[in-house]
């Protein structure tokens, strides 16, 4: 299983690396969205992605928008991991093409619940 | 009690005002032994029940739910319209939504009957919690579906709050499994699920007894997935699905 971990926070991304990592995942990560739809343009294949919302040069909202619009790797679930919070953010993310959503700050049983519901752990 | 034991119990409270706190073990169970009123024991036994819970907990249940157990209790209950189903430990409530959730999302057919969760809990704060329908952020991050979310509950101020069409099929009340019960329906479904772990088996035997007095003909009764009813199998009859198990009342 592999992850691209999209975070502008150099905190965050090692954060969830571990968390993944714990669970077998290996992951690759990017400082913003447009660093991740470089990477995905590449030959790297993943599973799903962690994508913040608010980073520098482009926004979660715009690469998931991106991505499915240009079809990119249309099986690999999108999760956004973010403050952002209000229903309206949360329809629009998923109007967009994401397929969950987590709300920072998380518990790390919440993260492993998400992926369970996504199919991607057990 | 051991030290862990007590330990925990110091350590560890639940929603709403905080229970009695002790420096350590001696000077917890002194004032309990001492305790002519029972107010203690009461807080005591309330702190020892464990209130973890999460939406859509174990979701192998909620799957046998929807595919096995409520179509099977919608053709056999077709005549009378009518289903009562009991979260047993309902703790803080989220099971009790969940079940209401699932109904409304896969058996739109059920919209005209008369169906009723009834959750009870041996801690008056967790029913409390329970009967408010409202949620904080950690609560709702944990085992409900984005789209759920969006669907059934509503955002306001720093929490979400369970949709009125939901919080109508629910009610919640205080009961101790381990004494007399209050009065309750007869239950078509019964979810006891992580309880009987926690329990002595004098306690579990009670427990379970209560429960299948408690339940309907070709009632279902589920357990945790790491619980079983080894005990009481004159009451009940396992049954399996896939990797689950579930049990019907005998007589």
């Amino acid at each position: 299983m592999r992850a691209l971990i999209v975070d502008d926070s150099r905190f965050m991304r090692a954060h969830l690396r571990q968390l993944l990592e714990r669970i077998g995942v290996g992951c690759a990560e990017a400082a913003d969205g447009l660093e991740a739809l470089i990477l995905l343009r590449g030959a790297e294949e993943f599973d799903f992605m962690l994508l913040d919302v608010n980073m520098p040069r482009m926004s979660g909202l715009e690469c998931v928008k991106a991505l499915r619009d240009a079809g990119l790797h249309s099986a690999m679930k999108v999760m956004m991991v973010t403050t952002e919070s209000d229903n309206s953010f949360i329809s629009s993310a998923l109007e967009y093409g994401a397929d969950e959503f987590l709300m920072k700050p998380f518990a790390p049983e919440s993260l492993r619940e998400k992926l369970t519901m996504l199919g991607l752990a057990a | 009690m051991s030290v862990q034991a007590g330990t925990m119990l110091l350590e560890r409270h639940a929603p709403g005002p905080r229970p009695v706190y002790a420096p350590g073990v001696e000077e917890f169970v002194g004032p309990l032994r001492a305790d002519r009123v029972g107010r203690l024991h009461r807080t005591e036994a309330e702190a020892s029940t464990l209130l973890e819970t999460s939406f859509f907990r174990e979701r192998e249940t909620f799957d046998l739910l929807r595919e096995t157990i409520l179509p099977r209790m919608i053709a056999n209950n077709a005549a009378e319209r009518r289903l009562r189903i009991w979260s047993a430990a309902a703790s803080t409530g989220q099971e009790a939504y969940s079940v209401a959730m699932l109904i409304r999302e896969h058996f739109a057919e059920l919209a005209e009957w008369d169906v009723k969760i009834i959750g009870t809990d041996l801690s008056g704060d967790a029913i409390e919690y329970a009967k408010r329908g409202r949620y904080r952020r950690a609560e709702v991050n944990r085992g409900l579906p984005a789209r759920m979310l969006m669907k059934y509950l509503a955002r306001d101020d720093d929490e979400w709050e369970i949709h009125p069409g939901l919080r109508s099929m629910c009610e919640f009340a205080e009961a101790d499994l381990c004494m007399p019960l209050p009065e309750l329906p007869q239950f078509d479904l019964v979810l006891l699920r992580n309880v009987l772990l926690y329990l002595p088996q004098a306690g579990r035997s009670y427990a379970l007894g209560s429960v299948s007095r408690q339940m309907a003909r070709e009632g279902v009764l589920l357990l945790g997935a790491a619980e079983q009813a080894e005990d009481s199998t004159n009451l009940f009859q396992a049954e399996f699905a896939g990797e689950c198990c579930y049990y019907l009342a005998v007589g």
